[in-house]
């Protein structure tokens, strides 16, 4: 069924109506039924309190009944009595709000105070007529002439420092025994009154605290008209004074005191509510009854409008379909006439991918060699680039050769070394353009080293530039060996070092020239000191003969410093000259020993010499060897603390035995010097033989030391074909080695 | 130039450093020698071929003539100069300087280095020579 709009509207408007209504009355509802129990609640509590006040009175008023037959029957007869009745029967605790206990005598006309309990700050009580003041007395009487408790109006009472609103209650005491039927009797048997006190805030707040906590209030009033004048109690006086608020609940109740009667209004506060879920619940109801009623008519207009546009809808496909349905009926078999064909060419289709594929995988597997190829190609001549930047911009000369020594490239520092460019030097036998004829010994050894030993040859050699100049040049050559151990190339490298070696040169002749005009002066001083001692310019004190002998022995140190700089230029210069002769070397290391004396007992050294059996004799220069041993004993003693040790010993050895890792190439001397000293750092080992060298340790034992020694005998070992060389541990010790060829064929 | 007695044996002393030569001269007339000086090898070619000294101690460093050169002239211009012993008394050491390494041929009799000599060892070798037998030269 379609719906019209108007009908819609309609339909939407009735059930949105029904709905409101509904939710109207159910809000009533809620709100009656919350009101009703508020009131419920209020009325409970009221009721409660009302009863608890009327019960505490009671029990007041009972007990002061009490008090009245006990006094009867015994009265008390001293204010020490008193006490102690009543501060025993009434305490303030039991019975709040009462003050104190008075008893009043009649005395003649008059009731005058004669006991207080507590009689402490009452004194001045004592004595008081009470019948004086009016509202006392026709309490009195009232209590006299009927026999019954008795109760003021509203009073003022002083207590706790001010002025309080309370009654006082009279409970009449007669004789005992009298009879009291009529007033009459009552009026002559009368002895006298309690008098009692009561601060009615007190009473009341006592009774009263829980009430106080449901925000419901209280007024007391003394009679029924509930004004100022009268009101006893207020419990929410200074929020609420009198009459300044309408409570929607009240409640009004008279209480009996004594004779008179007492008005109780109670309302409830503001804050007197219901849980907050009931105080609210007609809200709530109101609120969520509306939403909810629109949320329903929402749903149903969106539901029918809904549904009429899917009806519409509905009827549009189906129409679609049907005509759909036709043409795809005609389709159909002109469709599966088609697909057979398909069927087939896919086939064919698959069959010729399978193919391709395979063709792809082998083009990529090609294509991935190449990429390979490209790079290793790439890279390789990056390289060459990069090998050939460095080669051209080298500042040594850099020339290769073929096996027979033909130039087959040159760089460009050849021409900046020789003069000659490197066109000129290609195709011609290497150096020839530019060598200087050196003898033919020269270069047997170079083709020995480079052709059939296969070893690089370094050596220093002497050339001619282009311009005629005279160049000295260190070269170094070494074959190119190809798998198979054939050279098919020499790669020659070439340094030009004349100016290193002018260097050296000045260096060497300085410090000749040097060397030489420090021994005029020297002469000098030796050969006067000399004179002097000799007593050529007078006869000289023994102290002056000491001073001249230290001058003398400190000039033939001097001159012993100028003779080895001048033996080592001589040993750099090669010019030095060598006397081999038959040498005992055991003598000579007897006789340095010896002569070292002095410096080992004052280190207190043990010395330990051992020269093995038929030592041979050595063909050697004596001069050599002494500055050797001078040279490792001297060291040994230097470096060698306090009550160290010292070992000399000289071996024999064959050729081919190992001494401590060195082959002896022939029949050979060895002699080791061994000491307990400072050793020598590992970080020191590469550096002990070079010119010059001290290490730390050594400059600590010994500052003056030149550094010369080591440097030196290490180039005379290289002269003779000997060797020299060390083993140590810092801190533990050193050994030094000196292996001294015997046989004639390794002399110089 | 002091006197000199005709009985003493004459040195003949080239150097040209001041001390030096005071050194040499009061230690070879202590031994009873006459000294002759010469401070370079001019004057002391003079010096040499005029007084005909027993014996000269030759130092070779020295300005406007060295010792080398000296002995050279000494040995050429006089039959005397030929045969007179010569003892070269310098601070070089001969194997290692250009310039003494032919001093050799010259005929030294001795060859010492001041610094290492005492100056009476110099005196004793100055004596010595003096009193060898006299070499027969060409």
């Amino acid at each position: 069924m379609q719906l019209v709009k108007k009908q819609r509207i309609l339909l939407l408007a009735t059930v949105l109506m029904i709905l409101l209504t509904a939710t109207f009355f159910t809000w009533k509802q809620v709100k009656s039924s919350t009101e009703g129990t508020a009131l419920y609640r209020f009325e409970q509590y009221a009721s409660r309190d009302v009863a608890n006040v009327q019960s505490a009175l009671n029990f007041y008023i009972s007990a002061l009944y009490s008090a009245q037959g006990l006094y009867e029957v015994y009265p008390p007869a001293s204010q020490a009595e008193f006490s102690n009745y009543f501060k025993r029967l009434i305490r303030p605790d039991r019975y709040p709000g009462i003050l104190a206990m008075v008893f009043v005598e009649k005395a003649g006309g008059q009731y005058v105070i004669k006991y207080v309990e507590p009689l402490v700050g009452n004194e001045s009580a004592v004595g008081v007529d009470l019948y004086a003041l009016a509202d006392r007395r026709i309490a009195i009487e009232g209590a006299r002439d009927t026999g019954q408790i008795t109760a003021t109006p509203k009073v003022l009472l002083f207590a706790s420092g001010k002025n309080r609103p309370g009654t006082v209650l009279f409970v009449p005491l007669y004789k005992a025994g009298a009879s009291l039927e009529t007033t009459e009797q009552r009026r002559s048997a009368i002895i006298g009154e309690l008098d009692v006190p009561i601060v009615v805030q007190n009473l009341f707040d006592h009774v009263l605290a829980e009430t106080r906590d449901q925000n419901i209030a209280l007024e007391v009033f003394d009679g029924t008209d509930m004004t100022e004048d009268h009101l006893y109690y207020d419990s929410d006086e200074t929020k609420y004074p009198l009459g300044a608020y309408t409570s929607r609940f009240t409640l009004i109740k008279q209480l009996k005191v004594a004779d008179r009667v007492w008005t109780l209004k109670f309302y409830a506060l503001p804050e007197f509510k219901l849980s907050l879920f009931a105080e609210l619940a007609p809200m709530l109801t109101l609120i969520i009854g509306t939403l909810f009623s629109l949320l329903i008519a929402f749903v149903i207009y969106a539901l029918t409008t809904a549904r009429d546009k899917a009806i519409l809808i509905a009827k549009d496909i189906t129409k679609e379909l049907e005509s759909v349905n036709k043409s795809l009926l005609s389709n159909d078999k002109e469709l599966s006439r088609k697909n057979t064909i398909i069927n087939e060419q896919l086939q064919s289709l698959l069959e010729s991918k399978k193919a391709m594929l395979n063709l792809l995988q082998d083009l990529r597997g090609e294509k991935e060699k190449l990429a390979d190829e490209k790079t290793k190609a790439e890279n390789l001549t990056n390289d060459l680039k990069k090998f050939k930047l460095a080669l051209d911009n080298a500042s040594d000369q850099v020339v290769i050769t073929d096996g027979e020594g033909i130039v087959v490239y040159a760089n460009a520092a050849v021409e900046k070394i020789t003069g000659y460019n490197p066109e000129e030097a290609l195709g011609k036998k290497a150096g020839v353009l530019w060598k200087v004829p050196m003898p033919i010994e020269y270069y047997k050894n170079l083709w020995h080293t480079i052709k059939e030993q296969k070893k690089t040859f370094i050596g220093e050699i002497q050339n001619r530039r282009k311009n005629g100049q005279l160049y000295t040049a260190l070269i170094s050559i070494s074959p190119v060996l190809d798998n198979s151990g054939n050279v098919p190339y020499f790669v020659g490298i070439e340094r030009d070092i004349t100016r290193e070696k002018e260097i050296d040169q000045a260096k060497s002749e300085f410090i000749s020239l040097a060397s030489h005009q420090m021994r005029t002066p020297l002469t000098a001083i030796s050969w006067y000191t000399e004179m002097l001692l000799d007593g050529d310019a007078g006869k000289l004190s023994v102290k002056q003969e000491n001073y001249f002998n230290e001058i003398y022995t400190a000039g033939r140190q001097i001159n012993k410093i100028i003779k080895s700089f001048l033996h080592i230029l001589r040993l750099e210069a090669g010019t030095v000259s060598v006397n081999p002769i038959a040498l005992d070397v055991a003598d000579m290391s007897r006789t340095v020993v010896k002569e070292s004396k002095l410096d080992i007992e004052k280190k207190h050294l043990r010395v330990t010499e051992r020269y093995q059996e038929s030592l041979p004799t050595v063909h050697i220069d004596q001069e050599l060897v002494r500055v050797v041993l001078q040279n490792l004993v001297t060291n040994a003693i230097k470096y060698t603390r306090e009550k160290g040790e010292i070992g000399i010993s000289m071996d024999q050895v064959k050729r081919g035995a190992t001494i401590d890792g060195k082959t002896a190439e022939g029949n050979s001397l060895v002699i080791s010097v061994h000491d307990t000293g400072i050793g020598i750092a590992a970080g020191d080992r590469d550096k002990i033989f070079d010119k010059f060298f001290r290490s730390e340790s050594a400059k600590l034992l010994d500052p003056n030391g030149n550094g010369l020694g080591l440097y030196m005998a290490r180039k005379m070992m290289d002269i003779v074909g000997g060797k020299i060389w060390f083993e140590s541990e810092e801190g533990r010790g050193a050994t030094f080695y000196v292996l001294l060829p015997v046989d004639e064929k390794n002399l110089v | 130039m002091p006197l000199l007695e005709p009985t003493k044996k004459k040195v003949l002393v080239v150097e040209d450093d001041d001390a030096t030569l005071k050194a040499l001269r009061l230690a070879l007339e202590k031994a009873g020698l006459a000294v002759l000086e010469a401070k370079n090898g001019v004057s002391g070619v003079v010096v040499a071929l005029e007084k005909h000294p027993d014996l000269i101690l030759l130092d070779i460093l020295m300005p406007m003539m060295n010792g080398w050169e000296m002995l050279q002239q000494v040995r050429e211009k006089d039959d005397w100069g030929k045969c007179v012993p010569v003892i070269i008394l310098t601070n070089l050491s001969a194997d290692e300087d250009a310039q003494i390494r032919h001093i050799a041929e010259l005929g030294p009799s001795f060859f010492m280095v001041k610094a290492d000599w005492k100056v009476e060892g110099v005196v004793e070798k100055v004596l010595e020579t003096l009193n060898a037998e006299k070499v027969p030269c060409p």
